[in-house]
């Protein structure tokens, strides 16, 4: 069924409502782009008034999730440049990381708080890609608009971040003893 | 497919994004190669344990708060205020009359000298791109019912000798979708904001009595009639805008 080109249908509280909607998304968002409350409140704050200067133009029959998510990162690239060059420089270079085969037995294992020490510890882009796709529930397409990337850019940061968590995870679990060395071991791709 | 080809499509396939295509020819793959079809059962399982285990911190409330508090000063931004010689030089043109309705609404100054701005801020960003119309028509019943049919409620669409009709847009002001009827008069862009008074405007006018206020370059001139806010932003004198004002009124008995 196409999308409705009726905003009231659609978007029936207007930029408010819809912006409630997604506080939280844009809260965690701008948390994991900036590892600080205060900062990501900034963020977070600045995001929105431009949302709502901009919110004129904004289609109806859009995607505003994947919107005002794009002009959230453009507020903290624009705060934030000489930081993100930084992280960019930080990339790893191996694009084909061998990871341990993980299945979901290991978050059993280990608490949900470092679980997100483990995401908070990929790379920017990859914990960016991770965060959009894992936790916020974008498609590729809308994460990439957000990051503003090609689709097979998103796939290869997606896919090298969730490599590095099963290595990170992995072996969190197998230094506490909760997982077994052949398991995993016998998990590991040739 | 080879091995290294399914493991490559993998990813996508558990997320959903693969086409059809790709996406029959790996199951293929994996109805005849064990080591694939585990490895895609490890990696979707990984990614539903990642996807269920990430905690989904909320906004602080006061965050929450702060932030909706936020629009509605954006939305009626108390650091515009117009300027004492604007209204002197709107007076040149507008004479007497103008004086006169300075005169009857100056206990309300205060909460005039913002409420204006955004009808002028929003008037200028469309009026100089190419969103100046969302529904492009010189139909009068056309751009009424594409109106009606967005807003769920009949809009006004006056008739105007002086002004062409050139379509409709949406616009949104504290967090209420406004509509717009737009015009051309004399070469420049008319908009005509027509909505709830209680949204549109903080100032209560008596029924067709006109509030004009011009400025540089956009004039706006607004008046309520039978429970409906009117507001025409234009770059055009005062006088002319008036002018169209009236024609809206007789048009809309």
């Amino acid at each position: 069924m196409p999308p409705s080109n009726n905003p009231l249908q659609r978007y029936p509280a207007g930029f408010e409502g819809l912006l409630e909607h997604h506080l939280d998304g844009l809260y965690r968002f701008a948390l994991s782009l900036t590892r600080q409350s205060a900062e990501a409140e900034d963020v977070l704050q600045d995001s929105v008034l431009k949302g709502l200067e901009a919110f004129g133009r904004f289609e109806a029959g859009g995607n505003f999730k994947a919107w005002i998510f794009a002009i959230l990162m453009n507020t903290f690239r624009d705060r934030y440049r000489r930081l993100q060059r930084q992280a960019l420089r930080e990339l790893p270079l191996d694009s084909l990381l061998e990871a341990p085969s993980v299945g979901e037995e290991v978050f059993d294992l280990l608490l949900k708080e470092e679980v997100l020490a483990a995401v908070e510890a990929l790379p920017l882009d990859f914990r960016l890609a991770v965060h959009l796709v894992d936790l916020e529930g974008l498609s590729y397409r809308e994460a990439a608009q957000v990051l503003d990337c090609p689709s097979g850019t998103l796939m290869s940061r997606l896919n090298r971040g969730r490599n590095l968590l099963k290595v990170s995870l992995a072996d969190l679990a197998l230094d506490r003893g909760l997982l077994a060395g052949e398991v995993d071991q016998q998990g590991r791709r040739p | 497919m080879t091995c290294a080809d399914a493991r490559a499509l993998i990813p996508a396939w558990v997320d959903q994004e693969l086409s059809q295509l790709d996406g029959l020819a790996l199951e293929r793959h994996l109805s005849v190669c064990p080591q694939c079809a585990s490895e895609a059962k490890r990696h979707a399982s990984f990614v539903k344990g990642l996807k269920g285990h990430l905690p989904r911190l909320q906004a602080p409330a006061d965050l929450r708060a702060r932030v909706l508090r936020g629009l509605d000063s954006a939305a009626f931004p108390p650091k515009q205020r117009l300027r004492p010689l604007a209204w002197l030089g709107g007076g040149v043109l507008a004479g007497a009359a103008l004086v006169a309705l300075l005169t009857l609404l100056l206990p309300q100054r205060g909460a005039q000298d913002a409420w204006t701005q955004f009808y002028r801020d929003d008037h200028q960003t469309h009026s100089q791109a190419d969103t100046e119309v969302q529904y492009r028509s010189s139909s009068q019943p056309m751009v009424a019912a594409w109106l009606a049919k967005n807003l769920g409620h009949p809009v006004h669409v006056p008739e105007m000798p002086d002004a062409q009709l050139v379509g409709a847009r949406l616009s949104v002001l504290r967090g209420q979708t406004v509509a717009l009827d737009v015009y051309r008069s004399q070469g420049k862009t008319v908009s005509l904001f027509v909505g709830d008074p209680k949204v549109l405007c903080p100032l209560t006018l008596p029924q067709d009595q006109l509030f004009a206020d011009s400025g540089s370059p956009y004039s706006l001139v607004a008046w309520q009639h039978k429970g409906h806010f009117h507001i025409l932003v234009a770059e055009l004198g005062l006088e002319q805008l008036k002018k169209l004002a009236h024609q809206c009124q007789v048009s809309a008995i």
